[in-house]
């Protein structure tokens, strides 16, 4: 890496004084995740790539340039933002606010509790709720977070992606039903990728088997019942997050997904009966043209492993779908309004990099909750990249760069052999098992960490350009007041009081009944019914993990009052 | 990727794919406007493919970055070796402020002075005890009335150490610091700083204001340029805007074409009076704005470059490579802020500092998120160079050099803007050059139609600008007041009446004849002017040595014909 | 049928940021108006000298350089040592809130500052 970083000067040529007005150098000649970068890309760097084979126009096998002819002509990316604290009815409020600021899909966050499948009265779940997301323990809080909202209208994302997706999903078709709405209509997207969270919230309250039949459970399900449903939203996002670099992304996130495919095609399912309705959500970084490259690269692969390894058939099937959430660990608390810099920026490669659908930090993620200005920044900066930056009047505008698409051949190439690794241990579950990622991510945090503190990797306004602290946060900051909790937990242990027993313990017998059945029984009917009758999503987990031999809860605090 | 059978079967291929795939998804979706255009409205296709650059030849398109005709860019090493210029600018409002600013900044590692003016000075060339002036001395910059000013703003400052930039048309400012030089007895050919002095674009920023007509007033900046290229050849002499075009409202392809035409006028009318290619281009240096369309502004930067340098090798034969390169200094354009909804400027910046950076400039300004609502403050400022830096040290943009070169649609626009502003051009050429251009009103016709079809399309909301057409919120567009403190007017007031009591007014008054005499024989106006400044004569005193009632006169044909346009 | 508003529009001081200025003069041309440009580093005499001669409803004035507060007094006085203070005076531009009441206490019939929609500023100079 160190030579990379001298320059060299082509022979025969000399700096004239005209550089006297130049100052500073980069100290780090590498993209993000460590390739060398030349100082210069000619038509050399790209002899003997075959445009039709390896290119080829948007909307064509292997869709490096995107998986629509015509991008986003026809229609912008889905501008999302997140909505998710407190109760359910002050998430309500947020969403319906984004919504008037123009919105075109909603994200809802969940709170521990719920990733974890405890309700919000359970000991350990003190000071937990409601605080990094929604509470949802019963299908009330759904049915008050999704008040007036035309759910056959918008696109929602339900961002839960512990194993307690099936009960998330669950209480959205559920609060849907109720409605008279026909659920085969509904569009949006569960994340529903378990795999992937043992990553983020740490041990995660399931085991590896159980979660990926709960997550099969949901493909299913929208296989059968639910077509413009995705049903799964593969979250490389949060594994790049911890540090690890964009083809290990790439890499990692396609070989969770191939899991999820596998035990679908053992379930009995046709792959190109759920293949595409599966998704991805992916991180855009700071690293402006290795993040394009990313996402080129990762479509083209995506289609190869879809068509080659999975022997898909229908074009649907191959295409790469996926959001972006920009990221959030490259924003910093120090002068946080230039946080608005590196979003507009990552959120920019999101786009060029041929996004569904993009989600944008809030400046003020590292100090707090975001505030309703700092989100309404966060859309606005969607809205300038779409109308006024003209950036979204042709498809794919850097095909044919070539450093972009040199770069995009490497990661391609660096991802392959990261999937063969994989492959080799026995797959992504295996690797898993074996600690194998976990060694991988913490190589690679241990590294990042490092490099920031050695300056290799200069962050402005933590490592270089510092400035005196600032004393508070520019347009305050969002805090979930204390009396939040309590009124949550008196809401669920009244709810608990008054809901009809009888009608619980019937629904939460025939949910016991059911997984008692082995794998291959579909659960979601039988939460469906519990929801209804208003069990907690700690009961419903609770049963499910007493028919596959486990504690009644996750904590082993709590016992089965059935 | 280029040769014949591949674009051959890639025809027949692009053709299918329009017919099947692409049909079939306009069908279905149909597309959200009916006409995809950049601001310079140059139709943009739904895909660009290697059939669109299909003439393409690399080495006679792009060439390498420091070669012809140099669209990669002028340094071989781009931003390797060294960044772009991060450059602040500097002028408060009286001498003694600025000196102890000045002293600040180089403090602070500054490695050179930039210095701006304030309205009466820099706009209108009046003395600070002219009526018109009331309220207005030292807003926004540096009051310069005499050579005392100038001496007193770079007191105990090494102006050969620090290489001055003077942010002026006006040329009395620089004949002041030609004399601060030679009053310390510096050699003047050690001189490094940078003039401004393009007068071509007074009459698009200023409007009517301190020149006389574009031809009579050329033969003074000739003058000017030879004794710059005679006396101090390390002096960049003049910097050519079309940055002033572009904020009045113009698109890319006429800011292009502005900007370059003016720049051959000049080298025109230097080559007439004698002057070597070599002795004056070389030290040109450029100044242009960005704008919001991300692409095109990337694709402008390109093909200016290229465009230049062509003109310098084919029109005017250049020999020597160094007077064909565009150094380039480019401002995010003002006009794209919006005072609704503020804090969405710094996404606005963000884009167009990346575009400049992809563009390859040599040196950028970044607004502030707050300049549509009130003068910057400190943490806007400082806001506007994070973004330069972030850029630099965390995105990774600035590590290989003209990183989008072979994208089908960013050569393919480079060379759409390259053909479109060529044209341009030779309307203005036939039209006689950019003089004959800007007093036939021609220009400013030009500049009014943009500026209607812009806004045209804002009002009718077929252009989309968040928070002012589209996503407002109800605000309160709490402008800052900037108010000047009247103690400066006062202070500076006395300072003037103190030179007008103390200076040999005898001295003044032959200083001043000379330079009329100079102007009436056709002898070169630079070295009486500065035997004037050195005798402190005022700047509206020079002023009217130089032009008479030359100025008045335009200015009333001018107004006339402003009224006439806008009406 | 209703006489058709004169209007005067012009920039005094020593800035010269007039977009805004063209593009109200265009609108209000658009609408029906008759439209009297005064163009820019006009003198408040100036100004008060066409408003009489021109014999206009409304008088426009737009500024960017904070000298509204030197300049819209100068005007309003001499319009009505010329008798003319029965005029429609209305500003525009750069003008912080904080002023707003201090040029209405002058007779400035209404501000429009930053943001202020084109549709609006036309309606009120013709409608009153």
């Amino acid at each position: 890496m160190s030579d990379s970083v001298k320059v060299q000067k082509r022979e025969g040529r000399e700096i004239d004084g005209l550089m006297d007005a130049y100052f500073e150098k980069p100290n780090r000649l590498t993209t993000w995740s460590g390739f060398p970068v030349k100082d210069i890309y000619t038509p050399a760097d790209v002899a003997g790539i075959d445009y039709e084979g390896k290119i080829a126009n948007a909307g064509e096998y292997p869709f490096t340039r995107g998986i629509h002819s015509n991008m986003y002509r026809g229609r912008y990316w889905t501008m999302r933002e997140a909505g998710g604290y407190a109760r359910a009815a002050d998430t309500n409020k947020r969403l319906r606010f984004l919504a008037d600021e123009g919105v075109s899909g909603f994200s809802i966050f969940r709170d521990l509790p719920t990733v974890w499948g405890i309700d919000a009265d359970h000991p350990m779940a003190e000071g937990e709720v409601g605080v990094s997301g929604v509470n949802l323990t019963s299908l009330k809080d759904m049915e008050e977070l999704l008040d007036g909202i035309p759910l056959d209208k918008v696109s929602v994302a339900l961002l839960c992606a512990s194993s307690l997706a099936a009960v998330i999903f669950s209480q959205y078709i559920t609060v849907a039903e109720k409605r008279g709405i026909d659920i085969a209509k509904l569009r949006g997207t569960i994340a529903n990728d378990p795999l992937h969270s043992r990553y983020c919230y740490g041990k995660p309250s399931n085991p590896i088997d159980l979660s990926v039949k709960l997550a099969v459970d949901i493909i299913e399900f929208c296989t059968k019942h639910m077509p413009f449903w995705n049903t799964n939203s593969v979250n490389a996002y949060d594994m790049r997050e911890t540090g690890i670099n964009a083809p290990e992304e790439i890499a990692f996130g396609f070989e969770i997904a191939m899991e999820y495919i596998r035990k679908a095609i053992e379930r009995g399912l046709d792959v190109d009966d759920f293949a595409g309705r599966i998704s991805f959500y992916f991180s855009a970084g700071m690293d402006f043209l290795e993040e394009i490259a990313k996402l080129r690269a990762a479509r083209r692969l995506w289609a190869k492993i879809m068509k080659e390894r999975f022997g898909a058939k229908k074009p649907g099937s191959w295409k790469f779908r996926f959001g972006v959430h920009t990221a959030g660990s490259s924003l910093v608390p120090q002068q946080p309004l230039n946080n608005i810099i590196r979003i507009t920026v990552e959120a920019l490669a999101a786009v060029l990099g041929g996004v569904q659908s993009l989600h944008c930090c809030s400046y003020d993620e590292p100090i707090a909750l975001p505030s309703e200005e700092s989100q309404r920044i966060a859309l606005r900066t969607q809205q300038i990249l779409a109308y006024e930056t003209g950036v979204a009047n042709t498809a794919d505008p850097l095909g044919g760069s070539y450093f972009i698409e040199n770069l995009t051949n490497k990661l391609e190439e660096e991802a392959v052999k990261i999937i063969k690794e994989i492959d080799e241990i026995g797959g992504m579950a295996e690797a898993m098992r074996k600690e194998w990622v976990d060694q991988k991510i913490d190589q690679a945090a241990l590294q990042l960490q490092k490099e920031i503190e050695n300056k290799e990797r200069v962050i402005v306004g933590v490592n270089a350009f510092t400035t005196a602290p600032e004393d508070k946060t520019p347009g305050g900051v969002h805090r979930i007041p204390p009396e939040t909790e309590r009124e949550q937990i008196a809401n669920v242990k009244s709810l608990k009081d008054t809901r009809n027993r009888k009608k619980v313990k019937e629904t939460i017998k025939r949910l016991r009944e059911k997984a008692q059945m082995g794998e291959g029984e579909n659960l979601i009917p039988s939460i469906i019914e519990a929801l209804k009758a208003y069990a907690t999503i700690g009961e419903i987990q609770g049963t499910i993990r007493e028919a596959y031999g486990l504690s009644y809860d996750p904590f082993g605090i709590m016992k089965s009052p059935y | 990727m280029f040769d014949k059978d591949n674009i051959k079967s890639l025809k027949e291929k692009l053709k299918e794919w329009e017919e099947k795939r692409e049909r079939k998804a306009l069908e279905k979706l149909g597309e959200r406007q009916g006409l995809f255009e950049t601001h310079s409205q140059i139709p943009v296709k739904r895909l660009y493919t290697p059939k669109d650059i299909q003439d393409f030849d690399y080495e006679r398109d792009n060439g390498f970055p420091g070669d012809y005709p140099f669209t990669r860019g002028i340094y071989p090493v781009g931003y390797r070796s060294r960044t772009w210029q991060a450059r602040q600018v500097c002028g408060f409002a009286t001498p003694e402020e600025t000196n102890e600013r000045l002293k600040y900044l180089i403090e602070m590692g500054e490695t050179g002075v930039t210095v701006v003016f304030d309205l009466p000075t820099n706009n209108h060339a009046i003395d600070s005890d002219n009526p018109l002036a009331e309220g207005q001395v030292g807003m926004n910059g540096l009051p310069v009335d005499t050579l005392q000013d100038m001496e007193d703003a770079f007191d105990g400052i090494d102006i050969v150490k620090y290489p001055v930039t003077l942010i002026a048309r006006c040329p009395v400012m620089l004949f002041m610091l030609i004399a601060v030089a030679e009053k310390r007895g510096i050699d003047l050919s050690k001189l490094r700083g940078t003039s401004q002095l393009d007068f071509l674009t007074s009459y698009v920023a200023n409007k009517q204001a301190i020149f006389p007509a574009p031809k009579e007033a050329f033969r003074y900046f000739v003058d000017i340029i030879e004794y710059l290229a005679r006396n101090m050849p390390n002096w960049n002499p003049m910097a050519i805007g079309g940055y002033a075009h572009r904020d009045s409202g113009t698109d890319a392809v006429q800011e292009m074409a502005f900007m370059l035409s003016g720049a051959i006028s000049y080298t025109q009318a230097f080559l007439d009076r004698g002057l070597r290619l070599e002795e004056f281009a070389p030290k040109f240096t450029f100044f242009m704005g960005c704008h919001n369309n991300f692409f095109e502004e990337i694709a402008k930067f390109r093909a200016t470059r290229k465009l230049w340098a062509r003109i310098m090798k084919e029109r005017f034969g250049a020999k020597d490579p160094r007077a064909m390169l565009l150094r380039l200094h480019v401002q995010t354009d003002g006009n794209t802020l919006t005072a609704e909804q503020a804090l969405n400027n710094i996404a606005r910046v963000a884009i167009q500092s990346l575009a400049s950076l992809l563009g390859g400039v040599s040196s950028l300004h970044s607004d502030s998120y707050d300049e549509a609502i009130c003068i910057p403050t400190e943490e806007s400022a400082r806001i506007s160079l994070r973004t330069q830096q972030i850029l630099l040290e965390e995105t990774g943009v600035a590590d290989t050099i003209d990183p989008l070169a072979g994208s089908y649609y960013v050569e393919w626009l480079t060379k759409q803007l390259e053909e479109r502003a060529s044209k341009l051009i030779g309307e203005i050429d036939a039209m006689g050059g950019m003089p004959e251009a800007i007093e036939s009103g021609w220009l400013q016709r030009k500049m009014d139609d943009s500026v209607n079809r812009y806004w045209d399309a804002i009002r009718k909301g077929e252009r989309t600008v968040v928070g002012l057409n589209k996503y407002r919120i109800k605000e309160e567009i709490r402008v800052k007041a900037f108010k000047v403190d009247p103690s400066y007017e006062r202070k500076q007031l006395a300072r003037l009446k103190k030179v007008k009591a103390e200076r040999d007014n005898e001295k003044v008054k032959s200083g001043l004849s000379g330079i009329q005499d100079a102007v009436k024989k056709g002898e070169n106006i630079v070295p009486p002017s500065i035997e004037a400044v050195k005798a402190y004569a005022t700047l509206e005193e020079i002023m009217n040595a130089l032009f008479g009632d030359k100025v008045r006169a335009y200015r009333e044909v001018i107004r006339a014909r402003h009224r006439q346009i806008a009406v | 049928m209703e006489k058709r508003k004169r209007v005067l529009l012009a920039k005094p001081g020593l800035d010269a940021h007039d977009m805004g200025i063209k593009l109200i003069a265009r609108a209000l041309k658009d609408a029906g108006a008759e439209v009297v440009y005064g163009g820019i580093y006009v003198t408040p005499e100036e100004i008060t000298k066409t408003a009489v001669e021109e014999d206009v409803d409304v008088l426009g004035l737009s500024f960017h350089s904070s000298t509204h507060l030197v300049e819209a007094p100068k005007i309003m006085r001499l319009l009505k040592e010329k008798g003319r203070d029965d005029l429609t005076v209305v500003v525009g531009g750069c003008i912080p809130l904080e002023d707003v009441s201090d040029l209405k206490k002058m007779g400035v019939q209404e501000v429009f500052g930053s943001g202020s929609s084109l549709d609006d500023i036309v309606d009120f100079m013709i409608k009153g």
